[in-house]
């Protein structure tokens, strides 16, 4: 299997597709830093005092991660099936279990090294924000991120080894992206919501708080439990909560993406071992 | 007779429609085999599931002796080689990086060799320029050089003149039968331009509607396609007697018919017979094509070939 990871390693590097993908992560996060210098500035300026640390604008752009993902696995592996070569390895012996991780396995380095890019990238903000406050929670945020890049790979891996169309695998790759991203905010966004809203009243003696009332957005019971779960163990949700400085349970996130990329991988694999390939 | 491939009953579904519908074929070693068939005979499926891109419905094949469902039928498949409809290269790459990416997937340690088969397929002057700039038959060159990487020495071909120009057919059409003649590579190729495969094969094998019509030597097409003049006399023994005394080269098929496989005056012939006592009653002459073979053969139908 080392052969064909070393083939598809040295096709990653000529791939267009993932020099693009690594310049976006670099330039994004860097863009990042110099609008969040540039907001430090103007709140100087202003004499405001302003709470802008590295820690709560280094992660602004990782639910982006998923797209990336999902645009990169099915145009690099789409490849494969659109320019026929796949068969080259299978006709030549190559077992199918073989073919599939490590294309697996080169894609997990691809997302591995967007998100090195863009961690250069997040560098820039050092000497004009500053340094981490929290170098623990940097490190516990960067491994969340990376197993929660590999379920994400996990996940487009399958798509795109079973999918031998590779527009279609790209067009339902993003869309799934973007559905998982939707999902998990929605989720989320009910998660924050009050058990109760206090309104303002303005009465004779002036303004007054309102008796709480039960906010109908809010979620308890089961329904709450689940919609906690499905935020701390799908990759969308942990990109999102990490963006967000919110990471809930840590240790959750690191075993369910892991549990996501072998289970897909193992579906996969299963599936292409029975593909017919044309 | 050693045999690369055999298949036994082989059958591939897709749904409810037959592909295979109980395919058994031999092909010997060192022949350059010919598969024909018209459009959507199988021909392809075949060699899909020969190449181990999709699996049988039923039936079973064996490469060099190895069964498909053995452990170690991989060994078998490096020694194969294939093209499979269109050529499987990397259209972002150069000729010489397609070769050296290929090299990388059999895991060979290095690419020595490369720049030969860049010779041996006439492409070893296009340097940096991309493969999909390359016309289609620098592209089946190509396909062919990539099935070649590891030195195999069974190589299947799937319709590798499809498209091509003259020039083109020609190119390719020399390069199998210099594979087959100086690395004595095995070829096995589908194709339905007959009088192409004509021009190659030593082997040929007819299939038709998923099913192999007839399997037969190239020495056995071309006595059957020969021309000759068919006589329908009264005692083949008689004709025989008279034949030999001429000297004429014949093939007795019947106890009243008879093929003669060069011009004969058929005056002396009539007078040599009446002394054996026999009678000439009919004298045809016969010059089956290729195609007409094939036709009668596979029974004709609806498509041509």
């Amino acid at each position: 299997m080392s052969d064909l990871f070393l083939a598809g390693v040295n096709r990653l590097w000529r791939s267009r597709v993932f020099q693009i993908c690594c310049l976006v992560s670099f330039v994004a996060n860097v863009f990042v830093m110099l609008a969040t210098y540039r907001q430090v500035l103007n709140y100087t300026e202003l004499g405001l005092e302003q709470s802008i640390t590295l820690d709560n604008v280094f992660y602004g752009l990782v639910p982006v991660l998923g797209v990336m993902c999902a645009v990169f696995a099915s145009l690099f592996i789409g490849t494969e099936h659109s320019d026929g070569v796949m068969r080259n390895m299978l006709v030549v012996g190559r077992a199918r279990w073989e073919i599939y991780l490590s294309n697996y396995a080169v894609c997990c380095v691809a997302a591995a090294a967007f998100l090195i890019c863009w961690f250069v990238g997040g560098l820039v903000g050092v000497p004009l924000i500053g340094v981490w406050q929290d170098v623990n929670g940097m490190l516990l945020r960067c491994a969340v991120l990376l197993l929660c890049a590999a379920s994400y790979m996990g996940i487009f891996c399958l798509l795109s080894m079973l999918c031998t169309n590779r527009a279609v695998a790209a067009v339902v790759a993003v869309l799934l992206a973007v559905a998982l991203l939707m999902f998990s905010s929605y989720m989320l966004n009910t998660l924050s919501q009050p058990e109760f809203q206090q309104g303002v009243m303005m009465t004779e003696a002036g303004p007054q708080l309102s008796e709480p009332l039960p906010n109908p957005n809010y979620v308890d019971g089961v329904k709450r439990e689940l919609f906690q779960f499905l935020s701390d163990t799908l990759p969308s949700g942990q990109s999102i909560s990490v963006c967000s400085y919110e990471l809930g349970r840590p240790v959750l996130s690191l075993v369910s993406s892991a549990v996501i990329a072998l289970l897909t991988t193992a579906a996969g694999i299963a599936c292409f071992r029975r593909k017919d390939i044309r | 007779m050693d045999y690369v491939l055999e298949t036994k009953d082989l059958v591939k579904r897709y749904g409810h429609a037959k592909a295979l519908d109980g395919l058994t074929m031999r092909v010997p070693k060192g022949a350059i085999y010919g598969f024909v068939g018209r459009n959507g005979a199988g021909k392809t499926t075949l060699i899909r599931l020969v190449c181990g891109l999709q699996l049988p419905t039923s039936g079973s094949y064996s490469i060099y002796g190895r069964g498909f469902t053995s452990r170690d039928i991989s060994r078998s498949r490096r020694r194969m080689g294939a093209v499979v409809e269109t050529p499987s290269i990397y259209l972002d790459m150069s000729a010489r990086e397609n070769l050296r990416q290929q090299y990388r997937v059999l895991g060979l340690p290095s690419y020595e060799g490369v720049d030969e088969l860049l010779e041996l397929v006439g492409l070893a002057d296009t340097g940096k320029k991309k493969a999909r700039n390359f016309s289609l038959g620098m592209k089946q060159r190509l396909g062919i050089a990539i099935a070649l990487c590891g030195g195999p020495d069974f190589l299947i071909l799937d319709e590798p003149v499809n498209g091509l120009d003259p020039e083109g057919i020609i190119e390719v059409r020399e390069l199998i039968l210099r594979l087959n003649r100086e690395r004595q590579i095995t070829v096995l190729i589908s194709s339905h331009i007959l009088d192409e495969l004509a021009k190659l094969a030593t082997h040929y094998g007819f299939i038709d509607g998923g099913r192999m019509v007839r399997e037969m030597s190239a020495e056995e097409l071309e006595a059957a396609c020969r021309k000759c003049m068919r006589l329908e006399v009264t005692d083949t023994r008689a004709l025989a007697r008279a034949l030999d005394a001429m000297g004429a080269e014949y093939r007795i098929l019947s106890e009243d018919t008879a093929d003669v496989y060069e011009r004969l005056n058929v005056s002396k012939l009539a007078a040599a017979l009446q002394k054996e006592g026999c009678e000439l009653i009919s004298v045809r002459e016969r010059d089956e094509s290729l195609e007409s073979f094939y036709l009668s053969v596979v029974g004709g139908g609806e498509h041509h070939v």
